[in-house]
C-alpha cells in the first residue's frame, strides 16, 4: 500500500500569522491595551504597507509616530525534543479524509512549533505605560501571567493529492462504481472542517481544512513585571518592550495511504512507489549489484529485521501487502496481488505461471501430488491462503487442480482486491505424519525446501541424504527428525516464535527471471 | 418582592440637545479654512519625470496581510494581484545597471513618481520593456508617499528581477483577479483613470463612431449655398434654429473642422424662437425642464420675420421656412408686441436613407440583441407632429418608446448607460432615413459622450 508525505502548499498566511495575531488579540484585550492600538507585524519584506492599500482600510489615512501601536517580531524554533517522534505515517493524528471501502486516507502531519512574540508597545504617554505595568503587576500577583488560548488556522491539502484521489475515483467509478461524483465522494468522506477557499474574484477554489487549537499555554517572558521601558522619540511617547511564549502543533504537511489496486484495475505506474527508494525494507532485503562486503553485512542485517518485515517475495515486487493475520507456524514463499478476469471471475493464479519467478521444477512436481491435501490442517508443507483486502478468508474459498490453477468457489466482488498468499509450514513436527512421509519419499523436492527454509542446515551438515536409486528416491526418518529437530532448536533459541521465523527466507524456493518491478 | 423589577424600564438617559452646530455654512464658500474636503486628485496631471508605460501588478491585501514580492511557489489564494495594463510612471531616475564583480550578476534599479489613482506597496511588480526589445520583470523596493494629503503621489524604487520567463508571468497572471487598464486621458478629464477591460473596449468602439458620425454629419447636412445646416430632402430650403443652435454650442472646431462654416440664422426679432426645448434639456442634462420645453412644432415662412436688410434676417438668407413652435410659452411682452405667426399648411416631409442595400443594414452585429418586434431602434421624426421625439417621449410613457428615446431617458434621469443599446444604435445610424440622421444624430452624440464619461 503506497504511502505518501506532501508538504502543505503555505504555512506562513495559514497558519503562522492567523494564530500569533489570534493570539496578540487576546493578550491586547487581556491586559487592557487599547482595541485601537496599531498591531505592526510586517512580513519577510520588513516594511509595513502604505496605509491605504489595503481592502479594509479606509483611503487617506495615514500613520503617525506618536499613536499607539503594538510592534511584533515572532522567532519560531522547532522543538528539538519532539522533532524525531513527530507523527508522519504512524497513528496519532485525526483522518481528514478516509474512505475505507477502497482503503484511502490522508491525514495531517503536525510539527511542534516553539513561538516567543517580542513585543514592542508604545503607548501615546508614559502615563498609559505606567498603568498598563501595574494592571500586569496587578495581575501576575492574581496568577494571571500564564493564559490559554485558542488557536484558528487552516491549511491546505497538498494538490497532489487531489490529482491522486481523483485518479483513484476514476478508478473506482470505471468498475462496478458507485454512480458518485467526485466532488460528492470526496466531501462525504472528508472530516466536517473541509472547507473551500478561492481568491477575492471567487477563482482559484482550492481544498483546505479549518482548525482549531484549544488550550495552547501562553507565558510572559518576564519575572514578575515587564521592565520600565523608556522614552524613544521627540514625542510624549512611551516604549515597553517584552515577550510572550507559547508552543502549538504547525502542520506542516500531509501523509496519504492508498491501494494497489483499485476496483480490480492496477494504479498507473507514476502513482506507484519505487520499492528501491520508497520501501526502506525492500531495499535493504534486495542487495543487487553491490559489494560482496554490503551482501555480507545485508545477511546479518537480516537476522536483526523488524517484525514487520515479511520475509518472501511479493508479486508484483511494489507491492506491500502487510495481511492483518497469517496461518500460524508459516512462512511465506510469496504473495501474489491478483486481478479478477472478467471472462474467467474464478480463476486467480496459476502456480506453473508467476510471471517474474517460478517455482523449482522438482518443488513444482512434488506440488502436483500435494493438490488433494494442500487445504487440511497440516495436511501438507505446504499452505494457500486467500485474501481479501487485509483479511484471511476461509480455506474453502479457494481450490486448486492437478495443474496447479487455482480457483475461487465464491464469487469474488471487483470491489475488494485479493491476495494469494502461498507458503511453508516451518515447524514440521506440527504437520501429519502421512505429509511428512510424502515428503520423505521426494527427497530432491524435500532437500530444496529444507535448504531453502534454513540455509544453517547445509552449513551444519545436516541436510538429510539422499537415499534409493534414480526411481525412487528418499530420505530416512532419523535424518529427517535431526533436520526438523535443528530447525526448532533454532526457533526456540531466538525465544519468540514470529522472530524465528524471520529467519526462514524461503527465496531460493524460486528462481527469478528477472529483477523488474513486473 | 423582587429587587429588579423587570417591568420597569430604566429611566432613559437624557442627552442635551447639540442642534448640530458646524463652524461653517455647508454652502458658502469663502475664504474660510473648513474641512470639507475637496479632491484634487485631478489636477495632480503634472507629475514630474519621463513617461514609462508599463503593466503594473498590485498586491490585493488584506489588514493582516504582509507584504511579499512574487513568490512563484505561493498558492494564488495567498497572493493576489490586481493588474493595472498601460500604467505611466514618472521616471525621475532611468534604469542604471551595475555589475558586480565577484559574482557578475546584474543590479538594474531605478525610480520613478507614480499618479495618485494608485498606492503602491514593497513588493508590487511590474513588467516593462527594458530597452533592448526584451521585457523585464520589476519588483518596488521603496514606496514613498509624497506628501500627507487625502491626494498624494507616491515615488517608488524597482530593482530588476529577471527576464520575463513564462514561468514568472504565468504565475503573475495566474495570481492576477482583476484587471484594469489605465486611461490617461480620463486622469485628465478628473476621472477615475483605471478602466475594466470591458469598458475600455466599449469605449475605444463609442470614440470611434463619434469621429465618424460627427464627419459624416457635417458633411451630409451642412450646405455651402447657406452655410449652415439645412433640413435635407425638402423641396424648399428649411432651418432649424434650435437644432443649429444646439450643435454650434456642443461641438467644437476639434470635433471637426467644418463647424467653422455654420453661420446661426438671425430669426432674434421672435422672442418665440427663444423657448425652451428639448434640446436645452439635453444640454443641461437636466429633467425638470421637461415640462417647459415645447412639444409641437410647424414651419413658419422667413417671410413673418423681420425683413430689415441692416439686420440680415433669415428673410434675406435665401431660406424659405423656418421650424417653429405650436405650443410656445408666451412672455409677458409677447402680446404686446407681436402679431401671431401664420403656421405655414408645408410640413416636413419623409426622406428615404442614402443607404438602400439591406444587407448592408443587417450585416455585421449591427442588429444582434435587439428584438425588432419590440423595440425600434429609433421612431420617424414625422411619427407625429411632436417635436423630434415621439408624443409617447414627452408624455413620458412607459411603452411605445425607440431604443434612442430610452437611451434618452436613461442619460437624463441619470442612469448607468446600456452601452450595448447605444453601440447598436451607433452601428445602424447609417442606414437611418436622411431626417432622422438629420435630428437624432446630434442627440446620439450627445448621449455617447456622457456615457464615456459616466464610466
Amino acid at each position: 500500500m503506497p504511502k505518501l508525505f506532501m508538504p502543505v502548499p503555505e504555512v506562513e498566511e495559514s497558519a503562522t500569522r492567523p494564530v500569533v495575531l489570534g493570539i496578540v488579540r487576546d493578550l491586547i484585550e487581556l491586559t487592557g491595551i487599547p482595541a485601537d492600538t496599531i498591531i505592526s507585524y510586517p512580513g519577510d519584506i520588513e516594511k509595513v504597507k502604505q496605509p491605504g492599500s489595503a481592502n479594509q482600510q479606509e483611503a487617506g489615512v495615514n500613520n503617525m509616530s506618536f499613536g499607539n501601536k503594538l510592534s511584533i517580531v515572532v522567532d519560531e524554533q522547532y522543538e528539538m525534543e519532539r522533532l524525531l517522534s513527530t507523527a508522519v505515517y504512524y497513528p496519532e493524528n485525526l483522518f481528514i479524509f478516509r474512505d475505507d471501502r477502497i482503503e484511502t486516507s490522508i491525514k495531517p502531519v503536525y510539527s511542534s512549533a516553539d513561538m516567543s512574540i517580542n513585543f514592542k508597545y508604545r503607548t501615546n504617554d508614559k502615563v498609559a505605560a505606567m498603568r498598563w505595568r501595574d494592571t500586569i503587576r496587578a495581575r501576575v500577583a492574581m496568577m494571571w501571567d500564564m493564559r490559554q488560548h485558542t488557536a484558528e488556522y487552516h491549511y491546505l491539502i497538498p494538490p497532489e493529492f487531489l490529482v491522486i484521489l481523483q485518479e483513484l475515483h476514476r478508478m473506482r467509478e470505471a468498475v462496478d462504481g458507485y454512480d458518485e461524483t467526485f466532488e460528492h465522494w470526496f466531501k462525504t468522506n472528508s472530516t466536517n472542517n473541509l472547507t473551500q477557499l478561492t481568491t477575492l474574484a471567487g477563482t482559484h477554489a482550492s481544498y483546505g481544512i479549518v482548525e482549531k487549537q484549544l488550550r495552547i499555554v501562553g507565558v510572559f517572558d518576564f519575572d514578575g513585571v515587564p521592565e520600565a521601558g523608556s522614552k524613544e522619540d521627540e514625542g510624549d511617547t512611551w516604549t515597553i518592550s517584552f515577550s510572550y511564549k507559547f508552543k502549538y502543533d504547525k502542520p506542516i504537511g500531509c501523509a496519504m495511504f492508498y491501494p494497489l489496486m483499485v476496483h480490480n484495475q492496477l494504479v498507473d505506474q507514476k502513482y506507484r512507489p519505487n520499492p528501491l527508494v520508497d520501501i526502506p525494507d525492500v531495499a535493504e532485503n534486495t542487495p543487487h549489484n553491490c559489494p560482496l562486503s554490503v551482501s555480507a553485512f545485508s545477511a546479518f542485517e537480516k537476522t536483526n529485521n523488524p517484525v514487520s518485515t515479511m520475509p518472501g517475495i511479493a508479486i508484483p515486487s511494489f507491492d506491500e501487502f502487510f495481511p492483518n493475520s497469517i496461518p500460524t507456524n508459516t512462512v511465506r514463499v510469496f504473495t501474489a496481488l491478483v486481478d479478477i478476469d472478467p471472462t474467467d471471475p474464478a480463476l486467480l493464479l496459476s502456480l506453473k505461471k508467476l510471471g517474474s519467478i517460478s517455482i523449482k521444477p522438482v518443488v513444482l512436481d512434488f506440488l502436483i501430488g500435494e493438490v488433494p491435501f494442500m487445504f487440511k490442517d497440516g495436511g501438507s508443507i505446504f499452505t494457500l491462503n486467500l485474501y481479501r483486502d487485509h483479511d484471511l478468508l476461509d480455506k474453502t474459498h479457494l481450490s486448486i487442480d492437478a495443474n496447479l490453477d487455482i480457483r475461487a468457489t465464491v464469487p469474488l466482488s471487483l470491489r475488494n482486491y485479493y491476495h494469494i498468499r502461498f507458503g511453508l509450514n516451518v515447524d514440521l513436527t506440527l504437520i501429519q505424519q502421512s505429509a511428512l512421509d510424502r515428503l520423505r519419499n521426494n527427497a530432491a523436492a524435500a532437500i530444496a525446501i529444507l535448504s531453502a527454509l534454513d540455509q544453517s542446515l547445509v552449513t551444519n551438515g545436516l541436510l538429510p541424504n539422499m537415499l534409493g536409486n534414480s526411481n525412487l528416491n528418499y530420505i530416512s526418518r532419523i535424518d529427517m527428525m535431526n533436520a526438523i529437530n535443528a530447525m526448532n532448536k533454532q526457533i526456540i533459541t531466538k525465544g519468540n516464535r514470529q522472530q524465528g521465523y524471520q529467519m526462514f527466507t524461503v527465496e531460493s524456493l524460486v528462481i527469478k527471471s528477472f529483477l523488474k518491478n513486473n | 418582592m423582587p429587587i429588579v423589577d423587570p417591568t420597569q424600564t430604566s429611566p432613559v438617559p437624557q442627552v442635551p440637545a447639540t442642534g448640530g452646530v458646524v463652524a461653517t455654512q455647508p454652502k458658502y464658500k469663502g475664504v474660510t479654512v473648513d474641512t470639507e474636503y475637496v479632491s484634487s486628485s485631478a489636477l495632480m496631471t503634472h507629475i514630474e519625470g519621463s513617461s514609462w508605460t508599463v503593466n503594473y501588478y498590485s498586491q490585493v491585501l488584506g489588514a493582516d496581510s504582509a507584504l511579499a514580492g512574487q513568490n512563484v511557489n505561493r498558492n494564488t489564494i495567498y497572493q493576489q494581484y490586481k493588474l493595472i495594463q498601460g500604467l505611466e510612471l514618472k521616471v525621475t531616475s532611468p534604469l542604471t545597471s551595475v555589475q558586480d564583480q565577484e559574482t557578475k550578476a546584474f543590479s538594474i534599479v531605478g525610480t520613478a513618481n507614480l499618479y495618485p489613482c494608485i498606492i503602491p506597496n514593497e513588493g508590487d511588480m511590474f513588467l516593462a520593456d527594458i530597452g533592448d526589445g526584451r521585457e523585464g520583470i520589476f519588483r518596488i523596493t521603496l514606496s514613498e508617499r509624497k506628501a500627507i494629503f487625502k491626494d498624494t503621489s507616491h515615488t517608488i524604487e524597482y530593482i530588476l528581477i529577471d527576464y520575463s520567463t513564462p514561468e514568472r508571468i504565468g504565475d503573475l497572471n495566474m495570481k492576477v483577479i482583476d484587471t484594469l487598464v489605465f486611461v490617461r486621458d480620463f486622469l485628465k478629464h478628473g476621472q477615475n483613470p483605471l478602466l475594466q477591460v470591458e469598458d475600455v473596449k466599449i469605449i475605444n468602439e463609442l470614440q470611434g463612431y463619434y469621429g465618424e458620425l460627427i464627419a459624416r454629419y457635417f458633411k451630409s447636412f451642412l450646405s455651402n449655398e447657406y452655410k449652415t445646416l439645412i433640413i435635407p430632402g425638402q423641396e424648399i430650403p428649411i432651418y432649424d434654429h434650435f437644432l443649429v443652435k444646439t450643435v454650434m454650442s456642443i461641438f467644437t472646431t476639434y470635433d471637426c473642422p467644418e463647424i467653422q462654416n455654420v453661420r446661426i440664422l438671425n430669426i432674434d426679432d421672435d422672442d418665440i424662437m427663444k423657448s425652451t426645448t428639448i434640446w436645452d434639456m439635453l444640454k443641461a442634462k437636466d429633467r425638470k425642464m421637461h415640462k417647459f420645453c415645447i412639444r409641437q412644432a410647424g414651419l413658419v415662412s422667413t417671410k413673418d420675420f423681420i425683413r430689415d436688410p441692416m439686420m440680415e434676417g433669415i428673410y434675406h438668407t435665401g431660406v424659405k421656412y423656418v421650424v417653429y413652435p405650436l405650443d410656445p410659452m408666451l412672455s409677458v411682452d409677447y402680446g404686446m408686441k407681436h402679431k401671431e405667426k401664420a403656421i405655414a399648411i408645408q410640413t416636413l416631409i419623409d426622406t428615404p436613407s442614402q443607404v438602400t442595400n439591406l444587407n448592408d443594414l443587417l450585416g455585421g452585429n449591427g442588429l444582434s440583441g435587439l428584438t425588432l418586434n419590440e423595440v425600434q431602434p429609433i421612431n420617424k421624426v414625422l411619427i407625429d407632429d411632436y417635436y423630434i421625439f415621439s408624443q409617447a417621449f414627452y408624455d413620458r410613457e412607459p411603452t411605445g418608446l425607440s431604443m434612442l428615446e430610452v437611451c434618452t431617458n436613461e442619460y437624463l434621469d441619470d442612469k448607468a448607460p446600456n452601452m450595448a443599446n447605444l453601440l447598436t444604435l451607433c452601428s445602424t445610424a447609417h442606414a437611418w432615413n436622411r431626417l432622422e440622421n438629420f435630428y437624432y444624430i446630434p442627440i446620439l452624440l450627445i448621449l455617447i459622450k456622457a456615457s464615456i464619461h459616466s464610466l
